[in-house]
């Protein structure tokens, strides 16, 4: 027992020598703007500035091809301090976040009852939606799940709700929803039709009362040629949108929704 | 001589430690979506195995041998490899950083991988000689290879081909190993040692 111990712990000291020599022999040096920049930011790896994690986006701005601007986790005060501290421009932010495009809930009808695993994905992938608006948001919060920033919180209405004052439109509900309802969008102008039905008009007032129904109202009143009616689903042209919002209060169902930066 | 040939087409073919041994699984289905990275893994996981196992074996006949130890190889084997590891690291990082980057996580993770435990263990079970381990060690690593590339070749082929929904992605992987497993089946019986 003793000489095991004994010679253990030596060939761990004999390990532990050899790891402390090699650690100084193999020693890289750093950059050390690298390592401040890297430090400066938000560490969360979420990837929404779109390199794998903060090191990448580090590194990127080390070389100067990024600013802080990539990085949308960042306050604002934050990202204005970090870009003083190492003399670069802060760069332009876009006001961006995520939106649900589906206003049913409770206003769409249910097509049968379920009593299963609560997940959207594996209803989508078992029974395709338990709905009766095949394109409705099914509700489970897998959304919800996904986010890593706790900015999805699930509503008595059957809804995700999206804080998208914090938002920081990483992505990751974008990719979890499996009927593809959740899209990043710049809210800081404009409108977005909140509902992604492509039923017929009557079809889809059947089963939800807070569906587009096609009825190219906002068509006609839209007096830029912003708003078309495609495949019974209102759409925004948002080059041409001049943020009049004439079409937000005559829509019969009230799916045209005003885009503000703090809804 | 012609048992340290027969012992090298053995181990890299009959009894390829991936396809019949079902050794480092979580290598073998982590690190193959691209034949780029499973050619840089399966060169990081050889030498990892060539110099862990020489190291494992010398310190087993030269120290656990002597006190009688014999029981602790395992826990010993896991402290070699974990440094050398270590040590292969900083190497790369420091010489061959395009390599270390592309590796990321997996690097320290091959001191996990059960290739390297279990060539340094078989070595010790099967009681080589010197020359006949770096035999066994080396072909076990160009078995390893073999599995990987050729693996994940099938897979970025699968990556564009139409399979079923529910089939996509970890799946299908499993089914092609399969497949790729009874395949290698057929070289069962080709060396008798």
């Amino acid at each position: 027992m003793m000489t095991a111990i004994i010679i253990f712990g030596l060939i761990g000291l004999v390990i532990g020598i050899i790891l402390t020599f090699g650690s100084s022999i193999f020693k890289v040096d750093k950059d050390e703007k690298y390592v401040a920049i890297l430090e400066a930011l938000p560490g969360v790896n979420c990837g929404a500035c779109g390199f794998a994690g903060c090191a990448g986006l580090a590194q990127s701005i080390t070389i100067g091809n990024s600013t802080f601007s990539g990085c949308s986790v960042m306050s604002d005060d934050d990202r204005e301090e970090a870009a003083d501290r190492f003399k670069i421009s802060s760069g332009e932010v876009a006001t961006t976040s995520a939106v649900l495009l589906c206003n049913g809930g409770v206003n769409c009808l249910d097509s049968f009852e379920y009593d299963g695993v609560k997940d959207c994905q594996v209803i989508a992938d078992t029974f395709g939606n338990t709905k009766a608006c095949s394109y409705g948001c099914i509700g489970e919060g897998t959304c919800m799940r996904a986010c890593p920033f706790d900015v999805i919180s699930m509503g008595k209405d059957g809804l995700p709700h999206i804080d998208e004052k914090n938002c920081v439109s990483c992505y990751k509900c974008v990719v979890a929803c499996p009927l593809g309802l959740i899209q990043i969008q710049d809210i800081s102008k404009g409108v977005t039709v909140v509902c992604s039905s492509k039923d017929k008009g009557a079809a889809t007032k059947k089963v939800c009362s807070a569906g587009c129904i096609g009825c190219k109202i906002c068509e006609k009143k839209c007096g830029d040629d912003a708003i078309h009616v495609n495949d019974y689903l209102s759409s925004v042209d948002r080059d041409k949108c001049t943020d009049c919002q004439l079409c937000v209060e005559p829509c019969p169902s009230k799916v045209i929704f005003k885009n503000t930066a703090n809804r | 001589m012609t048992y340290s040939i027969l012992l090298l087409i053995s181990a890299a073919l009959v009894n390829n430690i991936v396809l019949t041994k079902f050794l480092g699984i979580c290598s073998f289905l982590g690190v193959s979506r691209k034949l780029e990275t499973a050619i840089g893994m399966s060169f990081s996981v050889a030498a990892v195995i060539m110099i862990s196992s020489v190291i494992s074996w010398i310190v087993y006949y030269a120290v656990l041998i002597p006190f009688d130890i014999m029981y602790l190889q395992t826990i010993v084997f896991v402290f070699v490899i974990a440094a050398v590891v270590q040590l292969l690291e900083m190497f790369l990082e420091k010489y061959v950083p395009e390599l270390y980057s592309s590796l990321g996580i997996f690097l320290p993770l091959i001191t996990t991988n059960c290739i390297i435990l279990g060539v340094a263990i078989i070595n010790i079970k099967d009681g080589y000689n010197f020359i006949n381990m770096v035999v066994f060690s080396f072909g076990t690593s160009l078995g390893y290879a073999i599995a990987i590339i050729i693996f994940s070749g099938l897979r970025e082929f699968i990556n564009q081909s139409v399979i079923s929904k529910n089939f996509r992605g970890i799946p299908i992987a499993f089914i092609t190993a399969g497949i790729l497993s009874l395949a290698f089946m057929g070289f069962s019986g080709m060396v008798k040692l």
